[in-house]
């Protein structure tokens, strides 16, 4: 290969030394030296073109990452341009740099073999000291490998997510109970869940999971107590003890590792049982906001009772709440805080808009009511999409 | 920074909102409060309006701690909005917690560990 031009040239070229008589020639000197080493040995490739953009040096790692060598030196960078961006694209690029003596970003270029690489790329502008442009000067850094590793990463992101999203209870439509829930999660992985299960012929138990932070390991656990969750609710059925065994699990969770460096997780839940026969439902909350209970006149019972997140303490008391609902009229919505919550605003004030929302929005169907209420949530707290997790479950009753 | 009040109680006044950015910072703060040899503790919360899950985990955490070594930690100053997420948490059915420093004050001094 073709050695690259030697900024000592460039240096010898542009006389900035010539004979060296003083200590400050010779401290110059010294730095120009070490300039010169750390371009001629640095990983990232660099390249420095005149004002005209012709390029003028480039140092041994531009070679490697484009297999240009000297060959390059007085074209310009249009001759490793990939294609990939149009005009307007270059056109900001130089705009950028004039208006703040820099550019940084990530361009497709193109190596001396034709191969398209994704480039790490920041453009300095090099003046003299009167203010004239002399010279931009580009680093890169080669980034292709980087990008794919990240592409495969999110594949697997997306196909967890599905695998999450098929962990959800489907719909359950009879003539005692209509039960819907709607999950969007805030990013590709999350840490909500709900699910209901028939416990017998005329009981329902219904739950909701929160758990506290993002992302896979939220999502691990959120998956690890879904699989507990059929056996709990079908053995122990009433909320204080479903609620007791969740925290077990939960609390034990990481702790009974001591070596474990993983933080704690702590979940926030609803849970309710609801009797069709009876017309009752039994609840009690961890740390979670509170569930709503509508009337076809448009009132709504606050559910608050219960304790604090699961996972915190390692023994809970339960508080309990019951209460006669009348059927056919009457519909229970259980929701996320990431619906609830928005920077400087009260989370009472924002609970209240939800459920004026959910009130007006009573009479359409499940999917639309929670549709259009948590839509009407976004509009009410001005933010385009929430920070956190969203999830409701509406049973009608 | 720790304070000391009426030569008694520990107190650590903690400035900003609990957040991803500082939470490794206040669990250390945290820490350095439980680890003081007095057993009455206080957190100041005055000029905090917003803490996190692992921030509500900590303060969970470190008042059982403190408990466990007979020691006493109460959370005062208690801005309205993150009174209203202690309410959905439920913490006040297992530690104390005031609106003002003064109260809880009053409370340790009265009712804390000798």
């Amino acid at each position: 290969m073709v050695m690259p031009k030697n900024l000592e040239d460039f240096f010898l070229e542009h006389k900035f030394f010539s004979s060296i008589t003083n200590e400050s020639d010779r401290n110059i000197a010294g730095r120009l030296l070490v300039a010169d080493k750390l371009f001629q040995n640095m990983l990232e490739g660099v390249f420095i073109t005149d004002t005209t953009g012709v390029i003028k040096f480039i140092n041994p790692a531009f070679s490697r990452i484009t297999d240009y060598g000297e060959e390059i030196i007085g074209q310009t960078p249009r001759t490793f341009q990939s294609g990939k961006h149009d005009a307007t694209f270059y056109q900001s690029m130089w705009q950028s740099v004039e208006q703040n003596g820099k550019w940084e970003g990530e361009i497709w270029n193109k190596k001396r073999n034709g191969e398209l690489f994704l480039q790490q790329t920041t453009i300095t502008i090099i003046k003299n000291e009167s203010g004239q442009a002399l010279y931009y000067a580009a680093v890169i850094t080669d980034i292709t490998e980087r990008r794919k590793a990240e592409e495969r990463l999110k594949d697997d992101l997306l196909l967890a997510k599905e695998v999450q999203k098929s962990a959800l209870s489907q719909p359950i439509h009879n003539e005692s109970i209509h039960i819907a829930g709607m999950y969007r999660p805030s990013e590709l992985l999350g840490g909500d869940m709900y699910a209901w299960y028939q416990i017998d012929s005329h009981r329902y138990g219904i739950i909701m999971i929160d758990v506290m932070g993002h992302g896979v390991a939220s999502a691990l656990v959120c998956m690890s107590v879904r699989s507990l969750l059929r056996g709990i609710i079908n053995t122990f059925i009433e909320p204080e003890r479903v609620l007791e065994e969740l925290n077990k699990h939960v609390y034990s969770l990481f702790r009974e590792k001591e070596s474990s460096q993983t933080k704690n997780y702590y979940l926030t839940c609803a849970y309710v049982v609801v009797d069709t026969n009876e017309h009752r439902i039994r609840y009690a909350l961890a740390g979670h906001p509170p569930v709503f209970l509508i009337s076809t006149d448009g009132d709504v019972n606050l559910l608050e009772e219960g304790t604090v997140p699961l996972g915190m303490l390692k023994n809970i008391v339960v508080k309990t709440g019951d209460h006669q609902y009348t059927p056919q009229h009457a519909w229970m919505v259980l929701y996320t805080d990431g619906l609830i919550e928005s920077e400087g605003k009260s989370l009472r004030g924002n609970m209240g808009l939800l459920k004026n929302a959910l009130v007006k929005n009573r009479s359409m169907n499940l999917d639309e009511m929670m549709h259009h209420s948590i839509a009407n949530q976004l509009t009410e707290l001005s933010i385009s999409t929430f920070q956190d997790d969203v999830t409701m479950v509406v049973a009608k009753l | 920074m720790l304070r000391k009040v009426n030569d008694a109680i520990q107190v650590l006044d903690w400035k900003e909102n609990i957040t991803l950015k500082n939470i490794e910072l206040f669990r250390q703060e945290v820490n350095n409060l439980l680890a003081q040899e007095d057993n009455k503790l206080m957190l100041n919360l005055a000029e905090t309006s917003y803490i996190n899950s692992a921030g509500l985990g900590i303060i969970a955490e470190s008042v059982i701690q403190a408990r466990q070594n007979n020691k006493e930690l109460v959370i005062a100053s208690i801005q309205q909005s993150i009174k209203e997420i202690f309410v959905i948490v439920k913490f006040s059915s297992f530690m104390k917690l005031f609106d003002t420093e003064e109260e809880a004050i009053e409370f340790l001094m009265v009712n804390g560990h000798a």
